[in-house]
């Protein structure tokens, strides 16, 4: 093994494999950075231009791109409540208020630590776990699977601090949003009205341009004509990016842990980055200490999240290599430029091509490093975007959302689709539902439906009653039950101290 | 106080109203498509129900700054002719984006917007829109080579 970890690093080790590492993290940052396009486009378009390079080069250049991808991502969910790809959505949960607040700079610092940190730990982790992977994607099943998405829903009573009646009306919304479409199983449109647009469903990007991006704009835009979004009079200068990334390292424990959590939900196939940073927001809601402003501006809710965010992309190689099985929707695309590379990822990938698989954990390591690296000395002046007037942000964001959710598909229902839920989103923040549960139950509602029917399916309501599946269903249950509890306390305090 | 409660009804009763529709749209699929919608759209308008209850009873009971207090990030500084005018005018960008695509609605609409919304001078307004449609045109048309939708008169870049 340590032949083929030395030999996997000796690839590195050239000019044409560094210069396209290089292009390729600037390039991810690009494509991370910009809603609309998302990491997954951009490596579709490059696929054609690693067609006849060496495979380690290829594969350097796309592993690099996909690395920086959510890094950058956030950047534009930080700053104006626009994320960049689906996974960073949740980051514009306690990232957006910071910069109202005018912490924008700390916000992008523990953004930037947090995702280099949650990378290597990922890539780490990818490191130790390449010898003992196999039993444990084997242990999971389809029931096994809907539970940890059923587990993930537990999470919206987390997320609905301000009501949680409201939480869950959102997030029915959001699950109900989700069954839009052609039903996978029976093949029936449900909720399209005879619209051949809607037969794929609502775009996750379109819902939160709309449901975030439009929404703020509204926001902004009602405040009059010298808003802006910072509210608080805070300049921004370097210490905060500074104080951002310490936040990272005082906060330590939870970096680790959501690293860690995140790896591990990023190596199950099927459940992708959406679940991973959503899982780590809730379990950082839930364990960590006062708590009362998580949604509201707190800086552990953006380290949880991007290290989640970053580390799952060292967990979805895993299966992509090990067993040809794609843990995300950009590694899906990565298995076919492995196979125009000509590698066949399976089983034999671990033992004939070890030093690829090393050469890939490091460019991993590197890719984050480098990407964050790149994106710290930008990032101050990013974050001054943020004291503009509200009439020079409104326009250009009004026209990169639209056109964003108008690219995902090359629809053009989709901008009136986003529009819509502009208006839905100002409401809902308006008249306090909280928007996160809806995405929450957008994004887990369809994962858990297919596994449902097919743990139904395969083994009937017993599925219920397989170990791992009623651990899991004791730990939901307990994690409401002691958010419930929380809440109560907390309402009681505060009618303690109002008394 | 009493408008915002109003609007909050108004709200919740549009929320209600989704659910209601929605449940009875999935009663006529076949009963292995509609179970889940029909699941989760009954227990909406259940939960919605109550939500629009307690909210109504809040009403009578006089809830005031502490209910304010309750709102998710709640914009103090917002007027209600405000978001009306927002509201227009991003009606009138999708409009505008609908019929006649997005390189003329960034050619006029960021200007206007600018000019009457902001107040800002015309230099200004012209200088912000040549940088936005120079960066449009660089990555979309020359980076990427993805059109942008021409609207319903097709004009398209190109």
């Amino acid at each position: 093994m340590l032949d083929a970890m030395a030999s996997g690093f000796q690839l590195l080790l050239s000019w044409e494999v560094i210069g396209l590492m290089l292009f390729g993290v600037l390039l991810g940052t690009f494509f991370g950075a910009t809603p609309g396009l998302g990491g997954n486009l951009g490596i579709a378009l490059m696929i054609p231009f690693v067609f006849g390079m060496d495979v380690h080069v290829g594969l350097g250049f796309l592993v690099a791109m996909h690395a920086v991808v959510h890094t950058a991502g956030s950047i534009p969910g930080i700053l104006f409540a626009i994320p960049g790809t689906g996974p960073t959505v949740a980051t514009i949960v306690d990232g957006y208020p910071m910069t109202q607040q005018g912490r924008g700079g700390e916000a992008m610092g523990a953004q930037l630590a947090a995702s280099a940190l949650g990378g290597v730990v990922g890539a780490a982790i990818l490191m130790l776990a390449i010898p003992v992977l196999e039993p444990i994607a084997l242990a999971l099943g389809q029931g096994e699977l809907f539970m940890l998405i059923f587990f993930g829903l537990t999470f919206v009573v987390v997320v609905s601090r301000v009501s949680l009646l409201k939480g869950f009306v959102s997030a029915l919304l959001g699950l109900g949003f989700a069954t839009v479409g052609l039903d996978p199983h029976t093949g029936i449109g449900r909720f399209t009205f005879g619209q051949l647009w809607l037969w794929d469903g609502i775009h996750i990007v379109t819902l939160v341009l709309g449901l975030f991006g439009l929404a703020e704009l509204i926001s902004l835009g009602a405040r009059g004509r010298g808003a802006r979004i910072a509210q608080a009079e805070v300049t921004m200068h370097g210490s905060q990016l500074w104080d951002g990334t310490l936040a990272v390292f005082r906060h330590w424990w939870l970096s680790l842990r959501t690293a860690v959590i995140g790896t591990f939900i990023g190596i199950i196939p099927g459940l992708g980055g959406d679940a991973a940073t959503w899982i780590c927001y809730g379990h950082a809601a839930q364990t960590e200490k006062n708590t009362e402003n998580f949604g509201k501006g707190d800086v552990r809710g953006v380290i949880a999240v991007e290290t989640a965010n970053n580390a799952k992309e060292g967990g979805a190689l895993l299966p992509t290599l090990a067993f040809g099985i794609p843990g995300s929707s950009g590694m899906a695309l990565l298995l076919g430029a492995f196979l125009i590379l000509g590698l066949d990822p399976g089983p034999r990938m671990l033992t004939e091509h070890q030093d690829i698989v090393w050469f890939l954990v490091f460019t991993l390591v590197i890719a984050n490093i480098v990407g964050a690296a790149i994106l710290y000395p930008i990032a101050g002046y990013m974050g001054k975007l943020a004291f503009l007037r509200s009439d020079m942000i409104i326009p250009p964001i009004l026209v990169l959302a639209t056109a964003g959710s108008f690219m995902i598909r090359g629809q053009w229902q989709g901008v009136i689709a986003t529009v819509l839920f502009g208006f839905l989103g100002y409401g809902m923040k308006k008249w306090g539902y909280p928007r996160a549960p809806l995405i929450l139950g957008f994004i887990l509602g369809p994962m858990g439906e297919d596994y449902l029917f097919k743990a139904l399916g395969t083994r009937g309501p017993e599925f219920l009653l397989r170990p791992i599946v009623m651990i899991l269903l004791i730990l939901s249950i307990a994690s409401v039950a002691v958010s419930f509890w929380r809440q109560l306390r907390e309402t009681n305090n505060t009618q303690g101290g109002m008394s | 106080m009493n408008s915002r409660i109003t609007g909050e009804t108004i709200f919740t009763s549009f929320l209600l109203c989704i659910f209601v529709a929605g449940s009875v749209v999935s009663l006529g699929w076949p009963s292995q498509a509609r179970g889940l919608p029909l699941a989760l759209m009954g227990g909406g308008a259940v939960l919605t129900f109550v939500v629009l209850l307690s909210g109504m009873k809040s009403v009578s009971e006089e809830v005031g700054a502490s209910e304010e207090a309750a709102y998710e990030q709640p914009d103090t500084e917002v007027v209600p002719e405000g978001e009306w005018r927002m509201i227009v005018w991003i009606l009138a960008f999708l409009g505008m984006v609908l019929v006649v695509g997005f390189w003329v609605t960034t050619a006029v609409f960021m200007p206007a917007f600018m000019l009457t919304f902001g107040r800002e001078s015309w230099k200004m307004a012209g200088a912000f829109v040549t940088v936005s449609l120079v960066a449009l045109y660089l990555i979309f048309h020359v980076a990427l080579q993805i059109p942008l939708y021409g609207g319903i008169l097709g004009f398209a870049f190109l």
